[in-house]
């Protein structure tokens, strides 16, 4: 472990981050690529590894920066978990309001498919009830059990 | 209803590249940060795919703009300097580029001569000295 940590301080010293605290180069490069293809199909840019290197720090630099400011919106608000809404406000606190549209957009899209997979999850388990209660019913019973005795009641 | 609709309409409208699991780890580095939840964790990690995208496209701009077809460091660079609110947080901390020395000594000497920060402008450079 103790070499860990002089790893860890070397780290601090030498302004180095572990990959696995980095966003995977691949996908940076994957990101950037798609969007400027996007733009002119013509033109391929390229772009140098040690450019890449500065996306990626730049990504890592934006998500300290934003999950940041959004967790002193979040305490402000005297709360403990960083909300959606915490984040649309961090969002303009540090003047990318531009983002805001979009983001709240697929925050809907978002939404509705974790609806979607939740209503079929329930569905999955209600199937799996009825399978089981065709075994002999348990002190519940089954409805019709019960209305025969209210009437015999009667 | 929606029931009816192929999840593939779903699914391709939400399809973030950078995964989220990797995001959440990068943001617990910061011990003030407790719990997010998984609405913010997207929100977070689509913003970061925005924010990659628009500093690709500057970048690419200032490329553009210096007959280039490469995107080299010192276009990202430009293209930080030239956007205030990403400035504000991410032009000291971009790597410099591997070229000589002396360039990198003019920028040093340049660096200390910068304009003070306009007064409320979030100052969190002792915050990334922690992580890089």
């Amino acid at each position: 472990m103790s070499e860990k940590e002089k790893e860890k301080d070397n780290a601090v010293t030498e302004k180095v981050v572990s990959e696995a605290d980095e966003l995977p180069k691949t996908i940076v490069r994957r990101v950037v690529k798609d969007k400027l293809s996007q733009l002119s199909k013509d033109s391929e840019v390229t772009v140098l590894r040690e450019s890449l290197r500065g996306f990626c720090e730049s990504a890592r630099i934006f998500i300290h920066f934003l999950s940041a400011t959004a967790n002193d919106v979040c305490k402000e608000s005297k709360r403990q978990i960083i909300n959606a809404e915490d984040v649309f406000k961090a969002l303009e606190e540090i003047e990318f309001a531009e983002f805001v549209a979009p983001l709240r957009t697929s925050l809907e899209e978002f939404r509705q498919k974790n609806a979607k997979r939740k209503s079929e999850s329930l569905k999955a388990k209600e199937t799996s009830k009825k399978g089981k209660m065709k075994e002999p019913p348990a002190t519940n019973g089954s409805g019709s059990e019960e209305d025969e005795d209210e009437s015999s009641a009667e | 209803m929606a029931e009816q609709e192929p999840e593939n309409a779903i699914t391709e409208s939400v399809q973030l590249e950078i995964p989220t699991g990797r995001v959440k780890r990068i943001m617990k580095l910061d011990k003030d940060i407790n719990k997010v939840n998984s609405e913010a964790l997207f929100l977070i990690t689509h913003a970061t795919e925005l924010f990659l995208q628009s500093l690709a496209v500057k970048s690419a701009g200032v490329a553009l703009e210096k007959k280039r077809k490469t995107i080299k460091l010192e276009h990202l660079r430009v293209a930080v300097k030239r956007h205030q609110p990403t400035s504000d947080f991410l032009l000291d901390s971009l790597p410099m580029p591997a070229q000589s020395l002396d360039q990198q000594k003019d920028r040093a000497k340049s660096r200390s001569n910068k304009k003070p920060v306009p007064v409320g402008a979030r100052r969190i450079d002792a915050f990334f000295q922690k992580f890089t």
